[in-house]
């Protein structure tokens, strides 16, 4: 049996970096995300499309429920655990990051 | 506007266009890098609303004085050139039109006054490439361009030694600059590629390029073909190889581990107008830079590169792919039909006609020969 262990708390809360642009390319059905801060160019499948989309200071609960809600309206069965993996290789790209709640709060 | 600026709150915002796009009824929620399923198995050229990346001409001026200048480019920028301040605002249109990519290109981009501080707009909110000679790019100036927030560069040089490479660019020490470009590049942490137009002279030095730039810790090699632009017309049966000699080259190629090989030739010939935007050094709108000396689209000087993509007549029937012929695996690996539009419409006259530099769309056309009505007067 596999256990996952999560990077997350279920407060961490989610934005994208400051900076980073989306590029809806629907009619290809992905988007385009652009890093300014480390100059590249990423192609997001439709799932990370989605997390990048909800990334909006939102904490990891309510990410991942909308993602879920979004997901059973398609007909899927997504676990929390390909949204915090889906969450990681977008902070691993540059495209979000954690909000510092301390810093915000401090100041 | 084509960009979200409205974060969704809940799933049922969600705008439709990504719900629609959602594909994963139980698939995994990872980045994906690679081409996404719709688009090994398309009938039709893709259609996009809008051009998600564009490529400029900066200027036409250039050091170098190469026999093969697609854009017959001198020492002086000519006097039609879009300013800097034109480029500027056309750039900012770009941003706003949903453009995220940009290829800057000339003659030779560091030439034009200014272009440091427009690249440096550019890249806060567009993936920025800059292609180059090099020999402008000292240790100062490649921390320079990253300091401005470039993508990538790409370096282009036409041999693996000074011998080749300055018999085409007409400048002593050129190779040697272009090699230090490289190498300046890479220590600042620049993704650097390094781009070779194949040609007679070069073809027996593509595997000593790359393993040159391998050295060099380029990312990539780009190898290219030869397009029948420019000051090449005039030495065309000079440089140009047939087409087989061509597949011999490439197809004996080994890339050095950890060195990507960039290549257009079958099984990878791909009819890249459905996505393809660019504007020359005067406005010019053309779709595709190979495509300079046979359309215009508009002018920036007059109408938006946005607008032009939605209502010029040509360029609509280049991106929608419409073509005679297709060639079977070139259409399974690259998503597009047949060919390059650029040296169809050049051997034949023909917007929807098979490219002659794919071997199942050849036709016995003999590519090294230039067609008489291209031939220079």
């Amino acid at each position: 049996m596999t256990v996952w262990m999560s990077a997350f708390s279920p407060t961490d809360c989610f934005r994208l970096e400051p900076g980073t642009r989306l590029r809806p390319v629907p009619e290809l059905g992905h988007c385009l995300a652009y890093t300014p801060a480390r100059p590249a160019l990423h192609r997001l499948n439709p799932s990370a499309w989605l997390l990048a989309e909800l990334a909006d200071g939102s904490t990891l609960s309510a990410i991942a429920a909308e993602y879920g809600q979004a997901m059973t309206e398609l007909g899927g069965d997504p676990a929390l655990s390909e949204v915090e993996a889906g969450l990681t290789s977008l902070i691993e790209l540059g495209i979000i990051g954690r909000v510092d709640m301390a810093a915000q709060e401090g100041g | 506007m084509i960009e979200i600026t409205a974060r969704s709150r809940r799933a049922r915002n969600i705008p439709g266009r990504l719900s629609r796009a959602l594909p994963c009824r139980g698939g995994r929620c990872k980045v994906a890098l690679s081409l996404p399923l719709a688009r090994k198995h398309l009938v039709l050229n893709p259609r996009l609303t809008s051009p998600p990346k564009v490529a400029i001409s900066i200027t036409g001026a250039c050091t170098l004085s190469c026999r093969h200048c697609y854009g017959d480019c001198g020492r002086e920028p000519h006097p039609s050139e879009l300013g800097i301040e034109e480029w500027r605002a056309a750039i900012a249109k770009l941003a706003a039109d949903g453009v995220i990519s940009l290829h800057i290109e000339g003659g030779e981009p560091l030439l034009k006054p200014g272009f440091l501080d427009l690249l440096g707009e550019a890249s806060r909110s567009m993936f920025t490439m800059l292609r180059t000679h090099g020999t402008l790019i000292d240790a100062a100036m490649a921390q320079a361009l990253r300091d401005r927030g470039v993508g990538r560069v790409l370096v282009d040089v036409m041999g693996a030694t000074a011998g080749t490479h300055e018999w085409f660019t007409g400048v002593p020490g050129s190779f040697a600059a272009s090699v230090d470009a490289v190498r300046n590049l890479v220590a600042c942490g620049i993704a650097t590629d390094v781009l070779v137009i194949l040609t007679r002279q070069n073809a027996p030095e593509i595997q000593d390029i790359l393993e040159l730039a391998a050295g060099l810790g380029a990312e990539r090699v780009g190898v290219l073909r030869l397009y029948p632009l420019g000051r090449a017309k005039r030495i065309w049966s000079e440089i140009a190889l047939p087409l087989a000699e061509q597949m011999r080259t490439i197809a004996a190629l080994k890339p050095p581990a950890g060195l990507g090989l960039m290549q257009s030739w079958h099984p990878n010939n791909h009819n890249c107008c459905w996505q393809s935007a660019a504007v020359m050094a005067d406005g010019d709108i053309v779709g595709c830079p190979y495509l300079r000396e046979y359309v215009s689209h508009g002018n920036l000087r007059s109408t938006s590169l946005l607008e032009a993509w939605q209502t010029a007549p040509v360029w609509q029937t280049l991106r929608a792919g419409a073509v005679e012929r297709s060639c079977p695996d070139c259409s399974a690996s690259e998503g597009s039909h047949g060919g390059c539009r650029s040296t169809a419409y050049a051997w034949h006259g023909r917007w929807t006609a098979p490219d002659p530099f794919d071997p199942i769309l050849n036709d016995g056309v003999d590519v090294s020969l230039l067609p008489d009505r291209l031939l220079p007067a």
